[in-house]
């Protein structure tokens, strides 16, 4: 049984939550991190709150997703308590989609210091804040810093190549966003910076609700369309050497490895 | 061959076997110090240690070669039991001291120190491309230290796409 502070695996849990305006990217780097993690045998409950985004929000991609009940903004923070409360209680690393615009999560944190009180009942609290390369992304990380309502400090700025338009040098393009107050502050209070690299066929396979894993092996699903030749090539190249890239750059302890048997496994090889 | 003309990022150690451990935490474990200082200079130093591990010989139990993934796994183990050993290790007895348990330090008076004078903000520096530079001088340590990061993020970025092209 888990101890109230650890999870299943003996390491203190994790609640990794993506942040950011709509069409940031949210969706999609927790997706290729619950379905990484997964793979080696991580314990990861998935929370879906990104109510406006229904075509690819999480639940699309894993069955098990929660979703809050229908309601208004009250009703989700409280179902995002009830989670963070089920969390403490039972021990797992937990992933939660918060959602752009003004959202539960928002709310919550308008509220309460959870940072604070969660690192307090074992939790650690990892940001991820998505952004492109336009100012308007940095909104978020201003929000949320100013009067230090979320800025945990394990906060990872991802920067997303996928939204650099095609031609244009990552430089180039988030050059400018590295100048903004927001984000030189968010630098200066601890935070981190990565580039999640871009799959050019990425809309392949989200549209197909495919796994990063089939999609390499070029498998789709009964009645759909074959990607196209190259599609599962570049799938691969992304999902065997990229991905594995961007996570060896987090700190270990913002990701919610696995100390499982597969760990155990890799130790002994 | 590019890899005989590199230099040895590490020094070669004997490679001790651990109980219950396989070879890349023994390679690892080994090179605690080597790779530790490389994770601290280098912000992605695996794929050149790998290289070095398997030309030391290190493969996985299937026999393929050790991925990223696995690496950075074991060596979060490596770390933990490195940390605990030290914690556990006992403090060395101290010699006993020939100095009287009397003696005190002379304490010469404290001058008046001269006001320090604030150097002007410095200019961010110009890359060798004529680029200027993320890191500005005039913030803090952590900070340069994070632009210098995103820096070469942006280089490694570019390095790959110039092999593509």
């Amino acid at each position: 049984m888990p101890d109230g502070h650890f999870s299943p695996d003996g390491s203190r849990r994790r609640l990794l939550v993506a942040l950011g305006r709509q069409r940031v990217g949210k969706t999609a780097l927790l997706n290729a991190l619950i379905q990484y993690f997964r793979a080696d045998g991580s314990q990861i409950e998935v929370w879906n709150a990104d109510q406006q985004n229904r075509t690819h929000s999480l639940s699309t991609f894993f069955s098990d997703a929660s979703v809050p009940p229908e309601g208004g903004l009250a009703d989700t923070r409280g179902w995002i308590e009830s989670k963070l409360k089920d969390q403490v209680e039972r021990g797992y690393h937990a992933v939660l989609d918060a959602g752009g615009g003004v959202t539960g999560f928002s709310a919550l944190v308008e509220d309460v210091p959870i940072v604070d009180a969660l690192a307090s009942q074992g939790t650690d609290v990892i940001g991820l804040f998505c952004v492109g390369p336009e100012q308007a992304d940095l909104d978020y990380l201003d929000t949320f810093a100013r009067g230090a309502n979320f800025m945990p400090k394990a906060t990872m700025i991802v920067m997303n190549a996928g939204l650099v338009t095609s031609g244009r040098a990552p430089r180039a393009a988030f050059t400018p966003i590295l100048d903004n107050a927001a984000f030189k502050a968010a630098v200066d209070r601890g935070a981190k910076t990565v580039m999640f690299p871009a799959l050019s066929c990425m809309a392949e396979v989200t549209d197909r609700g495919l796994t990063f894993e089939d999609a390499a092996a070029g498998k789709v699903k009964p009645g759909q369309q074959p990607m196209s030749m190259f599609d599962p090539t570049r799938v691969r190249e992304w999902w065997t050497k990229k991905v594995p890239d961007f996570f060896a750059k987090f700190p270990p302890e913002w990701l919610p490895s696995a100390q499982s048997a597969s760990v155990i496994a890799a130790e002994k090889a | 061959m590019e890899s005989q003309s590199q230099p040895r990022l590490t020094r070669k150690k004997r490679i001790r076997q651990y109980s219950g451990r396989g070879d890349i935490y023994a390679w690892l474990r080994a090179h605690h110090g080597d790779v530790f200082r490389r994770r601290d200079v280098e912000q992605h130093p695996w794929p050149a240690l790998i290289r070095e591990m398997v030309v030391d010989g290190v493969r996985r139990e299937d026999g393929l070669e050790p991925t990223v993934k696995n690496v950075a796994r074991v060596w979060e183990r490596v770390c933990r039991d490195v940390a605990a050993e030290a914690a556990a290790a006992k403090p060395k007895r101290v010699p006993p001291s020939r100095i009287s348990p009397e003696w005190r330090p002379t304490v010469v008076p404290q001058r008046a120190v001269a006001p320090v004078q604030q150097p002007a903000p410095l200019a961010p520096a110009v890359t060798p491309s004529g680029r200027k530079s993320l890191v500005d001088p005039n913030d803090p340590p952590h900070v340069q230290a994070e632009m210098a990061k995103i820096e070469r993020i942006f280089d490694e970025d570019e390095s790959k796409r110039l092999k593509l092209y």
